[in-house]
């Protein structure tokens, strides 16, 4: 029997093979159909033949523990089946899908084939095999070869697989495939974002693509193969000129279609070398293609950048799987090109009788893939034949459909024109890829209602006045005033603005406070046919000078305790209401005779500008009219609805809350200050007032639903600003009658788009346009992007700004006019990246500006927000880009959640649905986010992340010894497969050195320490220490044996075991430095009703002894324990040294007996009375803080053997109670021990920990009860806790002692002199006078410590 | 042994070529199936290792590549 090792590609294989068991979509099948009488016995010779010749076709995979082999064997003969469908009800191509869907065993066979009868005249020969011994070359040579040996022609048979085999293991260290692994590490390191096209996610893993033809002329196709003929597609050979042109055709379309701008495609090659030819077996690589598609790129220029990348790619194929990262790419599948299919169309000849083979894909798919695209390169008859393929259910039916119309509008841009390079110049992000029908079918979706054009605001109020003067129109703290009251009031304000000069054009800034003074100093102001200007009182004095020398406007409009503070420029007059309001309301309150265009200018918004400065957004009246008009339509407003007001004035939605309840008829409640800002207070006004619509940003919402805010029927919410969180969004649509999402930059007045979310919405989105409005979602070349692609958000139509005041730097370029649609149409960049949904629903993505770089590669800040918005639980996120000074900059993920949400879980989000290069480097969770002034989050305030050690994964590795058992024997496993010592619970294995190969090893190891079979998708999907042990703890029939881990090796000097413990000893094991190897030990335990005997200890140790003299049959050894394993260890001394053994040296690591405490229960209560008397406020906190351990020790006092085991029968339904460090079961079991144990004879060194909190009333004998159990007994005290005495940096002190006893040769072993350690005690105070041993000089002192401490 | 030798020498070696092809130095090798893809980029692995020169992808054409003639050209001018 013949057996090679899996080669890289065979490995992957086999891996997919097993990640998807149910899956049979490697099964490789070809038919050929045999028309004519066929002679079945000497086809049967010719198979047989066929089979004995090849190897290939006689394996079957054996796994064992280094990962699996390709066995040869007679047995494992791929066997010929005879069927006859000539009588059957079951027809040929039922029978076909049935068959070509099984899986194959791979532990016995490769595949399978039949000879089935069709009638007496035709046959079918059908042949599958597995592809991780087959390929698309193997199938044509297989019907080559079958079809000479049944005609009995000259049979070339190519050399044997596993003589390949051996050719690509040689390979594997030749100075070519060090250069390929380079060249695929740098490729790697490039790093390729992965993508979805046309927006679209996998949503099944169900196995099948749908496979349509490209739909072109023959022409058409004929001119775009002719290409593959000339510059720049010619490389080489006619197959690899048409692959360097269907490449360039694929990236293009793929760019076009995603957005991103570095891509990679996998192409299969053949890579048969020529002397393996025509060998049977898998020896197709696929080497990855990457290319840059850059603005600016033509045809011309992406086909040089291809045909290099494919050249490189090419030349390095032979070595493609050597690298993980490739490993990792291959199997989350790029979209790959079939080139090399075209032998699968081959006439065929086999005997009289003509035959064709076919390709049946029976199982076509990969489920692996997002996207399965596949081109069929079929150069047969010297005609190109193209095949799409995507995923059936990714893609829906329309989408295939419009898919195909693209990449066709590709193919046809680079087909066109003549063959001159010239014609090749056309920009990539000029291809035109929709069709008329597409784009007006987008345009259409993009388009607002056509409303009729709306009246002026002041016009439409006059109105009201005059329908229902005595109608409520405002509400304030002060007061509230009728329509007729408020038209009177606007009037005279009016009258006395015109006087002072107001009229079109002519600016007012209104500096006030919160009150109704506002909506009446708006109203006049347009009433005289002005514009108002907000000025945020709040703001810094500076910001508000740059506002007023931009705007300029001629009347100021304040309050009297305001306008003192403000220094108004030379010219402005200043109308103070407080003072001048008496002498306005003299004035006649009838319509002033004011002319109001629609053009003319009703107010200037300031928002921050990209240049620092803040931009002056210069709003018409006609947009603010249609803004208003559009919203009383829908959302809708009643003359019976109110609406409470509480957005500042500076803000432009504030414009919404002061008109559209006037609009409409109904009634505006203008909120106080303390209302907008403090939750409580508004959720009192909500249940104190009937209020029935209210405005708000998602922080303010968010605020409310925190506050307690459980509801107000028949609430419509306007909830817009900002982004909605979907969990927002949930607790809201429960608590009103309706929830709108509403969409808008200040530039386009107000709002834009809105959408009404229902209960049970799938996703937040962002609605479409409003009356007279239009969206637009484009690419950087001003063009409609298909639906479902990544844009930019645009708006044209009735609601657009004129424009900036003082237009500076690259805010002026905000507003465009770009050909659209029929003709040229202004619009507003908003900034914002967007898509179109299948309903024509907009889903907005975050900021484009957002956009940041990090490790070269693009990334869009507002893709990751989505994705942690989208955890459960949490409320909002923020991911900014930070750069720190010397790094590149790495990505922080600001969150805001419940109090459940586990942060795991959200990062656990994040690993499950981001690329590695969006992963963020940082995570803080916080309790609220910074806001600014409009109540939007504020960026720049976000606290910097203290913590450096969150900076590599965000996830703070669990240390060393805080590693369970099971991750204890994990991480041995990974140590011994990557010869790496410092293992960390959240490593990645494949980061940390492994591949594919050493994971299949992993798994075998895995399986033979744990005795139970992995998943292998638990290895890729959760490949860290963690994970996996997680995942083995999942699995039934987990083997918990007793086991002894390496924690150091060492050649000579004898050994120290520890016990009780695996990775607890792992920083003493680093930090030793003497010539000893560690184990750590651990025998799993159940406490049951044997276990609960006084011979407790001896009995385990019993087994500690046999699993140490398992790993080492004869001492001398070193022993140690920490605490309970101290007491174990000193039973395990006395055990091996009565077995004969050497022990030269016991480490007791603060391990205690219980005859070392001594109870004073007299200053137990003079202590307690004088803390109180002293100290009366912290008594509450200082019970409670030794209320635990008066417990544990109640336990220990009522420790008889019954108490323990009822504790115990209880706890051990659910898990077996192990004996662990710490435990009170430990202490229970040392308390046993106490009275029974003996003494040894080993050099016994005591570690104490010096910050141990002990109660006052406890004594502690300074020896912890050993001295009179042991021999040359030292003691040597530690800084640190109980269990951190045995980390990093306590650890080091222990090990220098250790050091200096295990380098001392044997014969003159002696313990290091207490005389020495002494000084090195950290006593606080001599009570000797207590102590009860006293057999050591040490123990004259007793040990008093942590007396003081609370 | 000159370049013409070495080239036709690797070619007769590592290819399959018929016996019943007289292959002349001017015979394509694309055509006659000699070489296919995969040849090609041993060929220029070939020439390389052989000949110490460096190719790059816009030689990589028939004109450079297709016939032994071809290719001995194509060294001459590389190497000199």
């Amino acid at each position: 029997m013949r057996s090679a090792p899996l080669t890289a590609r065979q490995t992957l294989m086999w891996l997919d093979h097993r990640l998807y068991p149910a899956a049979p979509y490697h099964n490789l099948v070809l038919t050929v159909e045999l028309e004519g009488a066929l002679d079945v016995d000497r086809m049967e010779r010719a198979f047989a033949a066929l089979v004995a010749e090849n190897d290939s076709l006689r394996v079957a995979v054996r796994e064992d523990d280094v990962g699996a082999r390709l066995e040869v064997a007679d047995e494992h003969a791929i066997r010929l089946e005879h069927v006859d469908l000539s009588a059957a009800s079951e027809s040929r191509a039922d029978w076909l899908r049935q068959r070509c869907t099984r899986m194959l065993d791979l532990s016995q066979t490769s595949g399978d084939a039949a000879l089935v009868r069709l009638s007496p005249t035709r046959h079918l020969l059908y042949f599958c095999q597995h592809h991780i011994a087959c390929d698309g070359s193997s199938l044509v040579e297989i019907c080559d070869q079958l079809g000479a040996r049944y005609s009995g022609r000259p049979v070339v048979a190519g050399p044997s697989l596993l003589e390949y085999a051996g050719v690509e293991a040689e390979y594997r260290h030749s100075q070519r495939a060090t250069r390929a692994t380079a060249f695929w590490a740098e490729t790697v390191a490039r790093g390729v974002p992965p993508f979805a096209l046309y927006g679209t996610a996998r949503t099944s893993t169900a196995v099948g693509t749908r496979r349509a033809a490209i739909d072109l002329d023959a022409a058409t196709l004929a001119a775009f193969s002719a290409r593959a003929q000339q510059a720049p597609f010619l490389l080489a050979t006619p197959e690899l000129s048409h692959l360097t042109l269907l490449l360039t055709a694929f990236f293009a379309w793929i760019q076009r279609v995603t957005g991103h701008s570095r891509i990679a495609i996998g192409v299969p090659v053949r890579n048969r070398p020529a002397r393996f030819r025509k060998t049977l077996g898998l020896l197709m690589e696929q080497p990855f293609v990457i290319v840059d598609v850059d603005p600016g790129d033509t045809i011309a220029s992406l086909a040089d950048k291809t045909r290099k990348a494919l050249f490189d790619a090419l030349r390095h194929a032979q070595h493609t799987l050597s690298d993980r990262g490739v490993f990792y790419a291959t199997m989350n599948l790029h979209p790959w090109v079939e080139p090399d299919f075209d032998g699968l169309h081959a006439q065929v000849e086999i005997g009289p009788a003509p035959a064709r083979a076919e390709n049946v894909t029976g199982a076509a798919g990969d489920l692996r893939e997002t996207l399965g695209l596949l081109v069929f390169d079929q150069l047969t008859a010297g005609r190109l034949d193209l095949a799409l393929e995507l995923h059936a259910d990714t893609f829906p039916e329309a989408l295939q459909e419009r898919a195909r119309h693209h990449l066709c509008a590709v193919i046809r841009a680079i087909a066109t024109g003549n063959y001159a390079p010239g014609s090749l110049r056309t920009p990539i992000d000029a291809i035109e890829l929709m069709d008329e029908p597409e784009r007006t079918a987008l345009l259409e979706a993009g388009r607002g209602r056509m409303a009729p054009i709306a009246p002026d605001l002041i016009e439409r109020i006059r109105e009201r006045a005059q329908q229902a003067p005595a109608a409520t129109a405002l509400v304030g703290e002060s007061g509230s005033l009728t329509y007729a009251e408020l038209a009177v009031r606007t009037n005279q304000l009016a009258r006395h603005l015109h006087s002072l000069g107001v009229g079109p054009e002519v600016r007012v800034g209104l500096y006030l406070t919160r009150g109704l003074d506002e909506p009446l100093a708006m109203l006049g102001v347009l009433a005289a046919g002005g514009a108002y200007v907000p000025i945020d009182p709040t703001h810094p004095p500076e910001r508000v000078a740059l506002a007023l020398q931009d705007s300029s406007p001629t009347v100021l409009l304040t309050t009297g305790r305001l306008a003192g503070r403000l220094d108004v420029p030379a010219g402005v007059r200043v109308v103070d209401l407080d003072q001048e309001w008496a002498r306005i309301r003299r004035l006649d309150g009838s319509s002033p005779a004011v002319e109001f265009r629609p053009d003319q200018l009703a107010y200037v918004m300031f928002t921050s500008g990209s240049t620092g400065r803040p931009k002056g957004i210069a709003v018409a009246r006609q947009a603010l009219s249609n803004l208003l008009q559009s919203m009383a339509h829908e959302p809708g407003f009643a003359a019976a609805d109110r609406l409470l007001a509480l957005t500042t004035m500076t803000f432009d939605i504030a414009g919404l809350e002061m008109f559209l309840p006037l609009w409409a008829g109904g009634s505006l409640q203008i909120g106080s200050r303390e209302t907008a800002l403090d939750p409580l207070v508004l959720r009192r006004t909500l249940e104190r007032n009937p209020i029935t619509v209210l405005q708000a940003t998602p922080t303010t919402w968010r605020l409310l639903v925190e506050s307690g805010w459980a509801g107000t029927s028949g609430l419509r919410m306007f909830c817009g600003g900002e982004a909605l969180a979907p969990e927002l969004a949930r607790a809201l649509v429960t608590r009103g009658a309706e929830l709108w999402n509403l969409y808008g930059p200040t530039e386009a007045t107000i709002w834009s788009t809105a959408k009404r979310l229902e209960p049970g919405f799938e996703r937040v989105t962002i609605g479409r346009a409003i009356d007279r409005t239009q969206t637009y979602v484009l690419d950087g070349a001003h063009r409609l992007v298909p639906q479902g692609v990544v844009g930019e958000l645009y708006i044209g139509g009735d609601g657009l700004a004129r424009g900036y005041l003082a237009a500076r730097g690259a805010d002026a370029e905000r507003f465009a006019t770009i050909p659209l649609g029929a003709g040229a149409e202004r619009v507003y960049r908003t900034g914002d990246l967007a898509r179109v949904l299948p309903d024509g629903d907009i889903e907005c993505l975050g900021r484009s500006d957002h956009q940041v770089k990090v490790r070269g590669v693009r990334i869009e800040l507002g893709e990751i927000e989505s994705v942690l918005r989208s955890a459960p639980g949490v409320q909002d996120a923020v991911v900014v880009a930070r750069a720190t000074a010397g790094e590149a900059s790495r990505l922080v993920a600001y969150w805001v959640g419940t109090p459940e949400v586990d942060p795991a879980v959200v990062q656990e989000r994040a690993r499950q649905r981001l690329p590695e290069a969006m992963q963020p480097g940082a995570w803080m969770r916080l309790d609220a986010f910074p806001l600014n002034t409009n109540g939007k989050i504020d960026r720049a305030a976000l606290p910097e992340p203290a913590d450096p050690g969150l900076a590599s994964t965000g996830v703070r590795s669990r240390a060393l010894h805080e590693l369970s058992n099971h991750e204890a024997r994990v991480a041995a496993i990974w140590r011994d497969l990557l010869g790496r010592r410092d293992i960390g619970t959240d490593d990645d294995f494949f980061e940390s050195g492994g591949d594919s190969l050493l994971a299949v090893g992993l798994r075998a190891r895995l399986r033979k320490e744990f005795g139970v079979e992995l998943p292998l998708t638990a290895i890729f999907e959760g490949p860290t220490v963690a994970r996996m042990t997680k995942a083995l703890e999942r699995q039934d029939g987990l083997l918990d044996r007793p086991v002894a881990i390496e924690l150091r090796r060492s050649e000579s000097g004898p050994p120290l075991f520890c016990l009780l413990g695996l990775a607890l000893y792992q920083p003493l094991a680093n930090a030793l430095r003497a010539d000893c190897s560690v184990y750590g030990v651990h025998v799993p335990f159940s406490l049951d009703r044997e276990s609960l005997t006084p011979q407790l200890v001896p009995l385990l140790a019993a087994r500690y002894v046999d699993t140490i003299r398992e790993t080492r049959p004869h001492g001398p050894y070193h022993i140690g324990g920490l605490c309970f394993g101290g007491v174990l260890a000193h039973e395990v001394t006395r055990q091996l040294l009565e077995a004969g053994e050497v022990v030269e040296s016991l480490s007791l690591f603060d391990a205690m007996l219980p005859r070392a405490q001594h109870r004073l229960h007299a200053k137990q209560l003079l202590h307690l009375c004088r803390r109180v008397v002293q100290e009366p406020q912290n008594v509450q906190v200082w019970l409670e803080g030794w209320s635990t351990r008066f417990a544990s020790r109640a336990r220990l006092r009522a420790g008889s053997l019954g108490f323990l085991h009822d504790l115990f029968l209880g706890r051990q339904s659910a898990t077996p109670a192990e004996l662990r460090v710490l435990s009170p079961e430990a202490e229970m079991a040392a308390k046993s021990y106490d009275r029974l144990a003996r003494p040894v004879q080993t050099s016994t060194l005591l570690f104490r920990a010096t910050n141990r909190d002990f109660p006052p009333w406890l004594d502690i004998a300074p020896d912890y009860g050993w001295s009179s159990l042991t021999h040359k007994f030292s003691t040597h005290d530690v800084s640190g806790g109980h269990v951190e005495i045995m980390q990093e940096p306590h650890v080091q002190a222990i090990a220098r002692v250790l050091d200096d006893v295990f380098r001392r040769p044997r014969a003159a072993g002696q313990p290091p002199q207490p005389e020495a350690d002494l000084a090195r005690l950290g006593m606080r105070g001599p009570e000797s006078a207590e102590t009860e041993e006293d057999s050591n000089p040490l123990a004259q002192r007793a040990v008093r410590r942590g007396a003081n401490r609370v | 042994m000159d370049a013409r030798q070495l080239v036709r020498e690797f070619v007769m070696t590592n290819f399959y070529v018929p016996d019943s092809l007289a292959l002349a130095d001017t015979s394509s090798l694309l055509a006659t199936g000699i070489v296919d893809s995969t040849g090609m980029l041993e060929v220029i692995a070939f020439l390389e290792e052989t000949f110490s020169v460096t190719v790059n992808e816009n030689e990589m054409v028939p004109g450079n590549l297709d016939s032994i003639e071809n290719i001995t050209h194509f060294v001459a001018r590389k190497s000199g």
